[in-house]
């Protein structure tokens, strides 16, 4: 016992990012559908297990991080990169349900690439410099592109959207490139952690770079106006890819633009610009985001732009700077990932020929509750709805808010709850209230594979009920990414 | 029982009871018995907390942690055990009814009804007994998210457009108004807790304490001042089965009893430091009130001519919590006693006459009576009530409310009481009085048997309720005292 768990404490970080990328590897090679689904699971729940146990030794156990060259952990490391590998373990054993209806060739390398996203996004997570975090984000954004496009192939609308993913994440690398590129020169530091303490020379340049590398992850984390990308994809792309993008992908963005916020907020020359512009789009975001989820006419678009109002929440509690802020944005990033499987779960299992469409979901309480529920529930915590995790994460950024004087971000989080009661209660009397109008197609077996998806979904939502260990996390977290001794 | 099984029984049978009724849906009459049993059970709990308030016996439950530092925690007090036997005996006179009503009816999603105004009613109650701001604000929005689906229960397109705007209205108000509000306290207070004598006393200015004063009382839209009234027309298409749910029993005594519980423990004193915003509210109630007694004289959709007379009472509760008086909190609680039974056994009395004769227009009531005595004598009590006839119980509260409002230097308020009580004697009385001076219709019954027992016993039983404040208004005052008496 005391050996495995000092072979953790050694070797357990790295064994959680080499984890994912072997056993993509071993997934592109397998031979046989059911074959190589079997091993994307086991990988992904060892990767998961792996996060989890590394996540919790630090955080609770306080852990000396040792870790390879390149890498390091934090508060948004080690609170958020478990969330995002349990995610991609329900998504994968959820990915066989997807697939079933067009296994060929290329289904193992699905699989694969949706280890590949949740793992390229915890590699940037982990970053100790900016070249290690640039090359986690294009992985885990050009495997999403990958798969996106492959999930979608039955539909041009699907390919369509996977075509802009691809271009708009085109212009976000060069953007984040660039702005890494100024930061370094500026502050003549390669390191994050080193950036709060660098004696900035050029500070208009770094301040641009830093904008620069902001908007680039917020292109990423589909957060509005930066988020036209989205509709295509999310309005006819395949389910398996809307699952990825909607939970892994842009919970990573939004992860990592949270980790570099709690770097580039402290730093002297930096964090007044860098904080102002995080407020700004998040605003933005809460406000366009809630306003599109209003009056959105597919199902998966609701989600995906209630998302983006979620995640304009996010930014403004990272705004703040402060270890409230940060817990408060933590908790909402958990409250997002959670929210947004359950809804697409729930989403992808409405039937008819025309799934995406918002009459598709008409009765679907009725005809699968359990979808019904989980979609229900993650509208309930959109809504911020009290006892979800929803309504904490927004309490939360409330409290920080108000005990900063920044009344106004307060207001806004007020404004996307108000926002919410009328999406997500158009939802709730859709899935509840309405006849069956769709017809299911025959399903077989393989729509249980769906089931973990959901109850997890339902359950972390509800965990708003009894938060004590996830609120002890977060605050840890949010204290260690405000640099004080919690 | 102890206090904290009672409080547990209260809250907890009517939300078990509706998991077994959705989840055994037949055979019927082992639904009904479940959606009785769940209600009786809650109703002798609450009657037990009676008894243990006026014990004074200490009683807290906590539900859940959902913050730092709080709890979602129910505890015992005169005025929410009181208004906890109010919902929950009323709840099981309707429970009875509803059985009643689905077998007369043939109701196509009985199991539905019954599991949320169990729901609604477990949430109506939590608001009455929530030890906090939170915990009442929780479950606020249980009672809302229960009763929207009512609103559009058996219902087509128009439906579905009415339980929109339920929402609407009340989860806007909830969240853009009584959420801040709450925050808001808190942040002064440095806490959510209630307490007798006023949370606020010495940590406002007079400004904040208008501020704050206009939140609450807008944010609980369930009490329909206005201009958050909106949801009263929206839900009077409901269903005649979910109507005493919507108007008697949960979502406007919820709303009232809210605001009592802000006024007596949250503002207490300082009331007079938001003089301003209480006489413009209570302006706003008083005309809203006239106005609503006006809007139901001109209905001749029983339906809604009841539910704009339910808001004309609602309103009286608000004007009597703004009072800022010992007087004035008792009048409205006496006013919030005299609401809910006089409009349960109203709403209920209609539904019984609307499922044996198909009658739904007050020109078509004339001369029931004669066929239906129990059920009309009934409504004529109730009717009595509600307009503030001796000696049933909406008199006494009428007379507290004028007494009170006087007393306050407000003379206008109570004309304004006065003149809105006479525009619900227009109303309501010659309604009853049609029901037994005309002639009985012929072949009034579509059902043979006309109105069954369990259509009959509960309104008989409510409109019996009305008449129980005659012998206990003063001990009442006695049992409440509490609430406006601060702790030594």
């Amino acid at each position: 016992m005391e050996a495995a768990l000092e072979a953790l404490r050694s070797y357990g970080l790295a064994a959680s990012l080499i984890a994912p990328f072997a056993g993509a590897a071993l997934v592109a090679l397998a031979p046989g559908v059911r074959f190589a689904w079997v091993v994307a699971c086991v990988a992904a729940i060892a990767t998961a297990a792996l996060t989890l146990a590394v996540s919790v030794q630090h955080l609770f156990g306080h852990a000396n991080t040792d870790a390879a060259a390149s890498l390091q952990t934090d508060g948004a490391s080690l609170f958020l990169t478990p969330v995002l590998a349990w995610c991609a373990a329900l998504i994968l054993i959820a990915a066989i349900k997807f697939q079933q209806e067009a296994i060929d060739r290329a289904t193992p390398l699905v699989f694969a690439l949706v280890l590949a996203t949740s793992g390229g996004w915890s590699l940037a997570l982990h970053a100790r410099d900016w070249v290690t975090l640039l090359v986690g984000v294009e992985i885990g954004a050009l495997a999403a592109v990958a798969l996106a496009a492959l999930s979608s192939e039955r539909d041009r609308g699907g390919l369509h959207g996977a075509l802009r993913l691809f271009s708009m994440g085109a212009v976000a690398s060069a953007l984040m490139l660039i702005g890494t590129a100024m930061i370094a020169r500026g502050a003549g530091v390669d390191a994050l952690a080193d950036l709060p303490m660098a004696f900035v020379r050029m500070p208009a340049l770094v301040a641009a770079g830093a904008v620069l590398v902001v908007l680039a992850l917020a292109m990423r984390a589909a957060l509005a106006p930066l988020h036209a990308w989205g509709g295509a994809l999310f309005g006819r792309g395949g389910d398996l890819a809307v699952l990825v993008v909607g939970v892994i992908a842009c919970v990573g963005a939004v992860s990592v633009l949270l980790r570099i916020a709690s770097y580039v907020l402290p730093a002297p020359a930096l964090g007044e610009t860098t904080a102002f512009t995080l407020a700004a789009i998040g605003v933005a975001s809460v406000v366009i985001g809630s306003v599109q989820a209003a009056g959105a006419v597919s199902v998966r678009r609701l989600g995906f732009y209630a998302g983006a109002a979620q995640a304009g929440c996010i930014l403004l509690a990272a705004a703040l700077g402060s270890p409230a802020g940060y817990s408060a944005a933590l908790i909402l990033t958990f409250g997002m990932a959670v929210a947004a499987l359950a809804f697409f779960a729930g989403a992808a299992a409405a039937p008819g020929e025309r799934p995406y469409a918002m009459e598709a979901i008409d009765g679907l309480g009725r005809r699968a509750p359990l979808a019904g529920a989980a979609m229900a529930a993650a509208a309930l915590s959109f809504m911020g709805a009290p006892l979800t995790i929803g309504f904490l994460g927004r309490w939360q950024l409330m409290e920080a808010s108000v005990g900063a004087d920044w009344w106004w971000a307060a207001s806004a989080g007020i404004a996307a709850s108000l926002a919410g009661v009328f999406f997500g209660g158009r939802l709730i009397e859709r899935l509840y209230f309405r006849r069956i109008v769709a017809v299911a197609a025959p399903v077989g077996a393989w729509r249980f594979s769906l089931g973990p998806a959901l109850v997890v979904g339902i359950v972390c939502v509800a965990l708003a009920v009894a938060p004590e260990v996830l609120l002890r996390a977060a605050g840890l977290a949010g204290a260690d990414l405000a640099g004080v001794a919690p | 029982m102890s206090a904290e099984l009672a409080l547990a029984c209260v809250l907890g049978a009517p939300i078990l009871q509706a998991a077994l009724v959705m989840l055994l849906p037949r055979p019927p009459g082992l639904r009904d018995l479940l959606h009785m049993l769940g209600a009786f059970i809650a109703a002798a709990g609450a009657f037990v907390l009676v008894g243990a308030a006026g014990e004074q016996s200490q009683a807290r439950v906590v539900a859940a942690h959902p913050l730092p530092n709080m709890d979602l925690a129910f505890s015992v007090s005169p005025l929410g055990a009181l208004a906890a036997a109010l919902i929950c005996g009323l709840g099981a006179l309707h429970a009875v009814h509803n059985v009643g009503l689905a077998r007369a009816s043939g109701a196509k999603t009985p199991a539905r009804l019954m599991a949320l105004t169990g729901l609604a009613n477990a949430g109506a109650a939590g608001v009455a007994l929530s030890d906090n701001l939170l915990s009442m604000f929780i479950a606020y929005q249980v009672v809302v998210m229960a009763a929207f689906p009512l609103v559009a229960l058996d219902r087509e397109e128009e439906g579905r457009a009415a339980s929109r705007r339920f929402l609407s209205t009340l989860l806007l108000a909830s969240m853009g108004l009584l959420l801040p509000a709450i925050v808001w306290t808190h942040g002064l207070a440095g806490a959510f807790d209630f307490a007798p004598g006023g949370a606020l006393v010495g940590r406002v200015d007079s400004i904040t304490a208008n501020g704050l004063l206009v939140l609450f009382v807008l944010g609980f839209a369930g009490a329909a001042t206005p201009p958050v009234h909106g949801w009263i027309s929206a839900a009077s298409g409901a269903s005649y089965s979910g109507l005493p749910t919507l108007y008697a029993i949960a979502v406007l005594p919820s709303g009232c009893i809210g605001i009592l519980k802000v006024a007596a423990f949250v503002f207490g004193p300082v009331l007079a430091d938001a003089r301003i915003a209480a006489l413009v509210l209570i302006a706003l109630a008083g005309v809203g009130m006239c106005a609503a007694a006006l809007v139901a004289l001109a209905r001749q959709d029983l339906r809604e001519r009841m539910a704009y007379s339910c808001m004309a009472q609602s309103l009286a509760v608000v004007t009597g919590a703004l009072l800022a008086s010992p007087a004035g909190i008792f009048a409205a609680v006496l006013q919030v006693v005299a609401l809910s039974c006089a409009a349960a056994t109203l709403m209920m009395a209609l539904a019984s006459v609307a499922v044996v004769t198909e009658r739904h227009s007050a020109d078509a009531f004339a001369g029931l009576g004669r066929l239906m005595p129990w059920t009309f004598a009934s409504f004529g009590l109730a009717a009595a009530s509600m307009i503030g006839l001796p000696p049933f119980s909406g008199a006494w509260a009428k007379l507290w409310l004028i007494t009170a409002s006087a007393s306050a230097g407000m003379v206008w308020a109570a004309v304004l009481i006065a003149v809105a009580a006479t525009l619900t004697f227009m109303h309501l009385g010659p309604l009853a009085a049609n029901a037994f001076a005309s002639r009985a219709p012929a072949d009034a019954f579509k059902h043979p048997d006309g109105a069954s027992f369990w259509l009959v016993a509960p309104v008989f039983l409510g409109a019996l309720a009305t008449l129980w404040l005659l012998v206990m208004a003063d001990p009442l005052a006695n049992f409440l005292s509490p609430t406006w008496t601060p702790e030594p």
